[in-house]
């Protein structure tokens, strides 16, 4: 039973730190791998130990151990520095150390043996037991949110309004506002775009920030027009972006709901928003494409089978990229096809461009790499320009120009900067800490007066100002 | 005292008759991780290695255009290398091809010489329409492999070499490599 414990133990522990944005199938999955290899390993053990079962299973713990510490002293003394690491010298050295120490344990004593085989096991089963308790109440939450998720029938019992504008919603993540791109990267392509927005009629608030960093955090407050706690509250965001008050306001209306969005590569546990239709990847793309996740890569990423990530880094990081690719190229196409009656909602979050930057300046992808170099944010900026200037003739052109579309333009949070598996060389240098809640905050809304705008306006007050204008809803601004 | 006294005197310690074995292991085991990064990088490592080119470096020309734009790890016919971006040209130059090009790493006491694989940079042309010059394939990559690379700082040269006449054009950039125990670092 010991190797069996210290064999899922590590896959325990991590997934009881990352309950909230981990599915319990990857888990499991890796649970039924840990229990092969604690059994493979003991059936070795007990032929080394001519069938004996306390040194048996004395000797694959050990070995247990030091496969599952492997990674984690790999990836220790790499990042300090000091001393030159590489796999075809750290796995002999620790292989070595494996025999000795269980060369060294099976000298002792059976008596001896039996206690420590009981002190382990104790300890272990305590561990796991703490775990257990940790993980149980994420996972109940889990279920409790997705249980009452059922997309709702497209509208049909209330009445339509036809002369009820469409409105778009769309969110392109971690673009910057227009002041960090002058004054930090010296991109003046961004007078161009907003040049492009004001010829197409709209309203371009420069100075507007975010409250947080947090993507979930943002739009939980946009979406429910209310503030949320921030940081990390995961289940709360994700709770209130899937049943959120603007969606809710407008079927009210009338209006059928439309969402494309990209949380659920970022958040595999994120709830589906409740809408008419929903799309979270291009449809037949991800799932036949995945082979392993993150989550398999972090607990792998810790044990000795490290020294094969040339060859399954690939197999995560090409499937989430192709999936990237396609989405964007689908909401596009997708959104230019919706044959869906006026009135509509339509909510587009896209990961552009947001990491990994895998474009260059025309759309063309330059990385098959989860790239995290910052110095390659400013290229995948420029083609979400593009991305968005064509999603916007997009809009306007297919529109109905007796009842013109409401569309909302805006990021989340500006270029973050955020460090990615500890590549610190990878950071923009000296970036000023102001320029990350720096956002896009665009609107297009015909016969809305918007002169009196401020342009720092908080993005919280971007539906109240709408359906004020629209449903005289009279909603207090913030 | 001669060899074989010597040796007697060592049979007569017990522990390490006892232990011989062990120690063999672990001595065998120092000298394999003193010369595995040796052997790996003579017998096994194929790509980012300089080259040898028999050659004075000529003193800086200031007539070169360039720019070293990024230094990234990457993962090449199972070698964990870095690739080396940018670009270059010499002004003036019409014909850019009949020179074979060369990034120069160069500390105090060491020089290398890794070859460059031409790439398309469209960028490059437009910005400098106006001197009216081929600029198409002015880019550049390069691999570099760090475990041919001794711990150091290593200025970043770019060295052009005329293909007929062998003529050299040589410039030391801002640039500078840095090679840490396990890292290749850019430095602008």
């Amino acid at each position: 039973m010991l190797p069996l414990l210290l064999a899922v133990y590590p896959s325990l522990f991590l997934y009881s730190n990352n309950a909230a944005i981990t599915l319990l199938s990857s888990l499991i999955r890796l649970l039924w791998f840990n229990a092969l290899l604690a059994l493979v390993v003991y059936l070795i053990s007990l032929l080394i130990n001519k069938f004996n079962a306390w040194r048996g299973s004395i000797s694959a713990s050990v070995f247990l151990f030091y496969f599952n510490i492997y990674g984690m002293v790999f990836n220790f003394l790499y990042k300090r520095d000091f001393i030159r690491i590489e796999h075809y010298t750290l796995l002999p050295l620790f292989i070595l150390l494996t025999f000795y120490s269980v060369w060294a344990i099976v000298k002792i004593n059976n008596f001896n043996l039996h206690r420590i085989w009981n002190i382990a096991s104790f300890i272990m089963i305590g561990l796991i037991i703490i775990n257990l308790i940790k993980i149980t109440p994420a996972e109940i939450e889990k279920r409790r949110d997705l249980s009452p998720v059922s997309m709702p029938p497209p509208s049909t019992s209330i009445s339509r309004n036809p002369t009820y504008p469409d409105i778009y919603f769309i969110i392109l993540d971690e673009f910057s506002g227009f002041e960090p791109m002058r004054e930090y990267w010296h991109y003046q392509g961004v007078d161009d775009f907003k040049q492009f927005l004001e010829n197409n009629h709209f309203f371009v608030a420069e100075q507007s920030h975010g409250e947080s960093q947090e993507t979930l955090h943002e739009l939980a407050t946009r979406l429910n027009f209310q503030e949320y706690p921030c940081c990390d509250q995961l289940r709360t965001y994700f709770s209130a972006i899937a049943d959120n008050r603007v969606m809710r306001f407008l079927k009210t209306k009338g209006y059928t709901t439309i969402t494309f969005d990209e949380s659920e590569s970022a958040f595999p546990t994120d709830l589906p928003i409740k809408s008419d239709y929903y799309y979270g990847n291009a449809p037949d793309t991800y799932n036949s494409y995945t082979i392993i996740d993150n989550f398999d890569k972090l607990v792998i990423d810790n044990t000795m089978l490290r020294i094969f990530s040339n060859l399954y880094d690939p197999l995560i990081e090409f499937p989430s990229l192709k999936a990237h690719i396609d989405m964007l190229s689908f909401t596009l196409d997708k959104m230019n096809n919706l044959e869906v009656a006026s009135p509509k909602f339509v909510y587009v979050h896209v990961l552009l461009p947001h990491m990994p930057f895998i474009f260059d300046s025309n759309g063309f992808v330059i990385a098959s790499y989860y790239n995290t170099n910052w110095d390659d944010y400013l290229d995948n900026y420029i083609y979400a320009i593009k991305y968005a200037e064509k999603m916007i003739t997009n809009i306007l052109s297919h529109a109905d120009p007796q009842h013109p579309p409401i569309i909302i333009l805006q990021s989340d949070h500006g270029a973050r900067n955020q460090i990615y598996n500890g590549n610190e060389e990878h950071l923009l240098k000296n970036f000023p800490e102001r320029f990350k809640t720096s956002i896009l905050f665009a609107l297009h809304v015909p016969g809305l007066d918007t002169s009196t705008l401020p342009q720092d306006i908080n993005p919280i007050n971007t539906f109240p100002l709408i359906f004020n204008y629209l449903f005289n809803s009279k909603i207090p601004m913030q | 005292m001669d060899m074989k006294s010597f040796l007697h005197k060592l049979r007569k310690l017990t522990w390490l008759r006892k232990y011989w074995f062990h120690i063999l292991v672990w001595v065998a085991m120092v000298i394999y991780v003193v010369i595995a990064p040796s052997a790996y990088s003579r017998f096994i490592l194929r790509d980012g290695k300089p080259v040898s080119l028999d050659l004075v470096l000529p003193a800086n020309t200031a007539k070169m255009m360039y720019s070293v734009d990024r230094l990234d790890p990457i993962i090449f016919h199972g070698q964990n290398l870095y690739t080396l971006w940018g670009w270059a040209f010499i002004p003036g130059e019409a014909d850019q091809s009949i020179y074979e090009r060369f990034i120069v790493l160069r500390s105090d006491t060491k020089t290398y010489f890794f070859p460059v694989v031409n790439s398309t940079r469209p960028d490059v042309q437009s910005a400098f329409a106006n001197l009216h010059l081929d600029l198409l394939n002015s880019g550049f990559t390069t691999y570099l492999a760090k475990d041919d690379i001794p711990r150091g700082s290593y200025r970043v040269g770019i060295l052009f070499r005329h293909k007929a006449s062998s003529l050299l054009k040589y410039l030391d950039t801002n640039s500078i490599i840095i090679r840490t125990a396990n890292q290749l670092q850019l430095v602008k």
